[in-house]
């Protein structure tokens, strides 16, 4: 390569980073607004370590996987119908993105961050004071169930439609994980759409990361291969609903 | 009549009880707001004993709460249910108040005003639950 070629292929790349910053660090914003981010391809497998076969999920039943991060909760329903698909959302600030729907034979399997959006309450080993409240079942914070719902603030998040928030002080969806159905009917999680809140996550609960994961630098670090998916009674002593 | 009298007896000891509950609550909050107040003013004006002062008077306040057991009689009546979230509130802000003590001995000033801010969250993320904006 002449030293003109290599100066121009270098001064492109540099103008193509500065235009579109995103572009490190594999955060990608489509034309159309969407906000992805990829992560390793990560297989959900029980507690035994065999892989969890989507035919085999109970509806209605919360799973709950960590993901990207070892300490980032994530819930896993096969919802009682099938999803929408094409789902248009709006992050806090007010960029647009698409969820295009859910997996599974029924369409009907997603995944999402257990973390509220609004004050960052979580399901953690302890308690969970945010968790999937099934069709049947009624909730102070929205007029039927079938809803994800953070019981610190009320806010009810929408999981047939990528955890739009509904209603309460949330200001954006849930970050939505990206599953992958394969053939044999395995799931895989490989990456999180919309705005995560990991940062402040990460940031702001020190004392529980030391109790519960051995620090925040062991809680940070990224899930590899597979990770245990186990119901929501496995994972934490006590479910708080209102 | 005494029937009546038996209402009434209840009624007064209930409304007695009530007072009671309301005027140990404000007391615990101001003692903890003063606290979140000296915090502040350590903070702002580099005040050691201050803040170490504020930190025990939440201390205090977060103690003297857990000491009286189930919440859900220490609430307002009309969000007594939420008294599972309150005991939550309360160990964060024992978390945290540790944090700040903590970030405080190792001279670390960005993690004491990190630990303050997360602080006043919580009590602000109760406060608006319990008491309504």
């Amino acid at each position: 390569m002449q030293r003109r070629d290599f100066l121009r292929v270098v001064g492109t790349g540099a103008a193509v980073v500065a235009v579109y910053p995103s572009m490190i660090g594999q955060t990608l914003y489509a034309d159309d607004g969407q906000l992805y981010k990829a992560y390793e391809k990560v297989q959900l497998v029980g507690a035994d370590g065999s892989p969890i076969k989507a035919s085999t999920l109970e509806k209605e039943k919360t799973y709950v996987f960590n993901y990207p991060h070892v300490a980032a909760p994530c819930f896993l329903i096969n919802l009682p119908e099938k999803a929408d698909s094409e789902v248009k959302l709006k992050s806090e600030d007010g960029i647009e993105y698409i969820w295009s729907g859910a997996v599974g034979k029924d369409s009907s399997i997603v995944a999402y961050t257990a973390i509220c959006p609004h004050q960052l309450t979580h399901i953690n080993k302890v308690d969970s004071f945010i968790s999937y409240v099934p069709k049947a079942a009624k909730t102070m914070a929205y007029t039927e169930g079938g809803v994800i719902v953070c019981a610190s603030h009320l806010s009810a998040f929408d999981p047939k439609r990528g955890a739009v928030n509904l209603s309460g002080p949330a200001p954006q969806p849930l970050a939505s994980i990206v599953l992958e159905h394969g053939k044999d009917d395995t799931l895989w999680a490989v990456a999180v759409l919309g705005q995560d809140k990991f940062h402040e996550y990460f940031k702001s609960f020190n004392s529980e990361f030391k109790e519960q994961w051995g620090g925040k630098r062991k809680a940070k670090k990224l899930v590899k291969f597979s990770v245990p998916t186990v119901v929501i009674n496995e994972y934490t002593k006590e479910v708080i609903q209102y | 009549m005494k029937k009546v009298m038996a209402l009434l007896m209840l009624i007064a000891l209930s409304t007695t009880s009530f007072a009671v509950e309301q005027k140990e609550r404000i007391s615990d909050m101001k003692h903890m707001a003063d606290g979140m107040g000296l915090i502040m003013n350590g903070l702002l004006y580099n005040y050691l004993d201050t803040i170490t002062d504020g930190v025990r008077y939440i201390q205090e306040g977060v103690q003297n709460i857990q000491k009286k057991g189930d919440l859900k009689s220490y609430l307002p009546e009309d969000t007594a249910y939420a008294h599972k979230f309150g005991e939550k509130s309360l160990r964060r802000i024992m978390e945290y108040s540790n944090e700040l003590n903590e970030a405080m001995k190792a001279k670390d000033y960005d993690g004491a005003l990190e630990s303050a801010s997360l602080l006043m969250r919580q009590c602000n993320s109760c406060h608006s639950r319990v008491r309504g904006w």
